[in-house]
């Protein structure tokens, strides 16, 4: 090349195919997350050794009894600790492949109505079930998980035009159901009079009630969901072209769109009806891996997911060691930590990826 | 059925009771030549290339390619065979130049074959023909205009089409590099492919293209080599601007008197 124009910005990478600087990261993501979780299931109340920790793993997958500090482990912890990871992970997946789709930075997880339609149909059960107990416990998540789908097939369904599902619409649509819908939620606050501190709790998330159970439903959901998501990442990155532009390499738009947002949002769901809407994971956590390894999706999903993961362990870990014994809810830490990340982000990064 | 692409009694409009944006429009372009297209502003030139590629459906007449009509393949299979690079293509923000070229490879893939050294050797070929090689680290929003152009050219080769639409493509291009892209389409052209050229400039179309499709209003006001479409009479009603048309050596050169 003899006239190449100057280079406007130095090169981030001085290697000629990516490749190495992503495998480093995988390999201390992987470390770092098992190290994360460590730490978060020995430390508590009670904190106890990483070697109680390992014991209380062996005997409690293979069933044997269990001393009463590795019950703590294995009983409480290690629910609580697992959940945590996998809310943040189906969260952040969610994120990235709402900003995929949608090719905005500012998409997250809740952006077609999953947390209003969940927060609406939580708390309705909440306050109507108020004197049973058995139906706010079981009843909640389930009524979370159905209304959030059924917002977002709303939307979508308001959204839809001939056979195509304009963006511009869906988010439009989106915006106004949400509102509808927390204007509702905040109605049945209010008529729920004393009630209303724990609703509230709910609504801003937390892992303080998580079991074994709850961890199989999750996992049953996000694993399969982040293969087929991952399944799928050459096909967000033709998105990235605009739908003409996938079009034109072979891609059927609308079908890949509405999968892929399907599967966000069951995802979705089905984090919020176990940990109610915690905000912030899905927007900047997908941010943060993007910086690190650019837009490609191959590479871009697992990372946010494994991020995602790590970050809401944190969260909780701080949520429930800040003023130990009261517990914070981790919708509080997380929003209280991801909202500055952001700015800077914001402020920070002029060459927005 | 020859192998081609062939509209015959084309007719367009975005809306039932408005005006045809193409009206009766025939066109035959065969595997190794170069036709290109020009006309005025709103001729229908770029709607034409989309009627190829399908982003529009015509209400009247057919597109075949192959002897296949084009709403019946499948988006992948038309993506096999033909490569648009439209006119300001997007180019996606945080890939890397050698990624975005590789990107030319999906109908080929699928959704979830990986790719092998055939297609690693497809981008390879499409970059070195486009000189992007050198920047194909970089990512692809450092580039200027022109680069970006190369590099959605050259995504445009990787994908290995039978047939290459090009909607003004020499747009943002130097003079040097508006005579490489049409040589480089030349070459295609010689190569085998089917080269459809959309072009404003009449010098080059004229140096450029085996045949010329001159379109006006939506309707073909000439059609044959470059030497019987510009006319200075034709030109000059078509784009009602006074033209002289001198016989050059390379074909006809056009001046317009300001």
């Amino acid at each position: 090349m003899t006239t190449r124009e100057p280079t406007r910005e130095p090169e981030r990478q001085p290697t000629s195919r990516p490749g190495g600087g992503q495998v480093l990261i995988l390999a201390a993501t992987v470390v770092a997350l098992v190290a994360v979780v460590v730490v978060a299931i020995a430390v508590g109340s009670v904190t106890v050794t990483p070697d109680v920790v390992m014991s209380a793993v062996r005997k409690g997958l293979a069933g044997e009894p269990l001393r009463p500090l590795e019950t703590i482990v294995w009983q409480l912890r290690f629910p609580r600790v697992l959940l945590a990871g996998l809310v943040g992970g189906a969260l952040a997946l969610a994120g990235a492949v709402f900003q995929g789709v949608f090719r905005n930075p500012l998409a997250d997880p809740y952006l077609i109505g999953t947390a209003s339609g969940a927060g609406f149909g939580a708390v309705l059960v909440m306050s109507l079930g108020a004197s049973t107990p058995f139906l706010a416990r079981v009843g909640a998540p389930v009524a979370a998980f159905v209304c959030a789908l059924a917002t977002v097939m709303l939307v979508v369904f308001l959204a839809r035009v001939g056979g195509a599902l304009p963006m511009v619409r869906l988010v439009l649509a989106g915006v106004v159901i949400s509102s509808l819908f927390t204007a509702g939620t905040s109605f049945l606050l209010v008529a729920a009079r004393e009630q209303a501190g724990g609703i509230l709790a709910w609504l801003l998330g937390g892992f303080g009630f998580s079991t074994w159970r709850q961890v199989g439903l999750l996992a049953a959901v996000a694993v399969p969901a982040l293969a087929l998501v991952g399944a799928f990442s050459r096909a967000l990155d033709l998105l990235q072209l605009g739908e003409e532009g996938a079009a034109l390499l072979g891609l059927g738009v609308e079908r890949t769109k509405l999968l892929l947002l399907g599967v966000a949002t069951l995802v979705t769901a089905a984090a919020v009806s176990v940990a109610g809407i915690i905000g912030f994971v899905g927007l900047i956590v997908p941010h943060a891996a993007r910086l690190a390894l650019g837009r490609p999706h191959g590479r871009l999903l697992p990372i946010a997911a494994l991020w995602g993961a790590g970050f809401m362990i944190l969260a909780d870990l701080l949520a429930r060691q800040v003023i130990a014994p009261v517990e914070v809810p981790v919708g509080i830490v997380t929003a209280l930590v991801g909202g500055p990340f952001f700015l800077w982000l914001l402020k920070g990064k002029a060459d927005e990826r | 059925m020859s192998a081609c692409v062939r509209l015959e009694r084309l007719s367009v409009r975005f809306a039932a009771e408005a005006p045809f944006v193409l009206e009766d429009v025939d066109l035959v372009l065969r595997p190794g030549e170069v036709v290109g297209v020009v006309g005025p502003n709103g001729a229908g030139k770029s709607t034409l290339l989309r009627v190829v590629t399908r982003l529009v459906r015509p209400q009247v007449g057919a597109c075949t390619i192959d002897g296949v009509d084009v709403a019946r393949l499948s988006r992948a299979a038309l993506a096999r065979k033909v490569a648009l690079v439209a006119q300001a293509p997007e180019v996606p923000v945080g890939y890397r130049v050698r990624e975005v070229v590789a990107m030319g490879r999906a109908p080929h893939l699928g959704l979830f074959g990986a790719p092998t050294a055939r297609d690693a050797a497809a981008v390879e070929r499409a970059m070195a023909v486009t000189e992007t090689t050198a920047f194909a680290a970089r990512f692809v929003e450092t580039l200027s205009g022109g680069e970006r152009q190369r590099v959605v050219f050259a995504r445009a080769l990787a994908q290995e089409p039978s047939y290459l639409l090009l909607d003004e493509p020499t747009n943002h291009l130097d003079l040097r590099f508006q005579v490489e892209l049409l040589r480089h389409a030349r070459a295609q052209a010689a190569a085998g492919l089917g080269v459809l050229l959309v072009i404003h400039d009449l010098n080059l179309a004229a140096r450029a293209c085996d045949r010329l499709l001159l379109l006006d209003g939506g309707r073909v006001v000439a059609e044959g080599t470059p030497r019987d479409v510009l006319r200075a009479e034709t030109l000059r009603s078509v784009f009602r601007a006074d033209v002289e048309v001198l016989p050059g050596s390379a074909g006809p050169v056009i001046v317009a008197r300001v």
